[in-house]
């Protein structure tokens, strides 16, 4: 009897099964930060070692922060019934990237020289900075 | 042969679905462009070579400029209860940081966008 429900469940689609994978951005080669020197090196430097950063915030001063993030998720979802169209608005969100993402945030100082290097949930490292909103180009 | 065959006959109806999405964001940026750039330039002839950013962050008395392009590739297959759905998003980002002389004093390109990839996701990609 439970063998013929079962069978009937799985016939009429009523219970599904999703393994998904969401790969957001490639991380920043870790071997590339060792080639940065607190102190010494300078955002040019940064930005040619590392690429362009995914975020660029303001500091007090002139100082600023950059950083660098990346996310992967995968793993199964089951359930009577799965929305296989979940996630399939594309559009690129920065805010999901920052809050999701691990990461490095570099410090540079109001000469923008690099002051530190901090790794972790963007999230996190992130918390203090002072936000602009973006403003147009006239 | 005619095994195979009447497997895949067997096989057809469990097959229910598959899906290849291409999803992008502006235009990709382009490299010959980028190239051109030089540290000095003056916000003006930034903007006759590569357009309006996507972003103007000030910086104090200094400012940067974000373009971007991101393009997602989605792979979905369903065999009869299970689907299996792999997205990959990947990205061209320039970033140009103009000291408060309006002049460019550091730059960054990662163009990454054309690395997207449709496949299942139990293939490795990216790794």
């Amino acid at each position: 009897m439970s063998a013929a429900l079962g069978l009937a469940l799985l016939a009429s689609s009523c219970v599904k099964a999703q393994y998904e994978r969401h790969i957001v951005l490639q991380p920043v080669a870790a071997d590339g930060l060792q080639h940065l020197a607190p102190g010494e090196s300078d955002l040019e430097h940064c930005l040619a070692v590392l690429g362009a950063p995914n975020f660029v915030w303001e500091r007090r001063g002139d100082a600023i922060a950059i950083a660098y993030g990346a996310y992967r998720h995968q793993g199964w979802q089951v359930g009577a019934s799965v929305n296989v169209t979940r996630g399939v608005n594309a559009s690129f969100d920065y805010g999901e990237l920052e809050a999701l993402s691990r990461g490095y945030v570099l410090l540079f100082d109001e000469h923008w020289k690099l002051e530190n290097i901090s790794g972790g949930l963007l999230r996190d490292l992130s918390a203090e900075f002072e936000r602009t909103p973006p403003q147009s180009v006239e | 042969m005619r095994t195979i065959a009447l497997a895949s006959l067997l096989l057809l109806p469990l097959v229910q679905g598959c899906l290849l999405t291409r999803d992008t964001v502006n235009q990709p940026l382009d490299e010959a462009r980028v190239v051109k750039l030089a540290r000095h330039m003056s916000a003006s002839d930034v903007l006759e070579l590569l357009g309006g950013p996507m972003e103007v962050v000030q910086l104090g008395r200094r400012s940067a400029w974000r373009y971007d392009h991101q393009r997602t590739k989605r792979t979905g297959l369903t065999l009869f209860v299970v689907t299996a759905l792999n997205t990959d998003t990947q990205e061209d980002r320039l970033w140009l940081f103009f000291d408060d002389q309006d002049r460019l004093a550091a730059f960054g390109s990662t163009l990454q966008a054309s690395s997207s990839e449709w496949v299942l996701p139990w293939v490795d990609s990216h790794e």
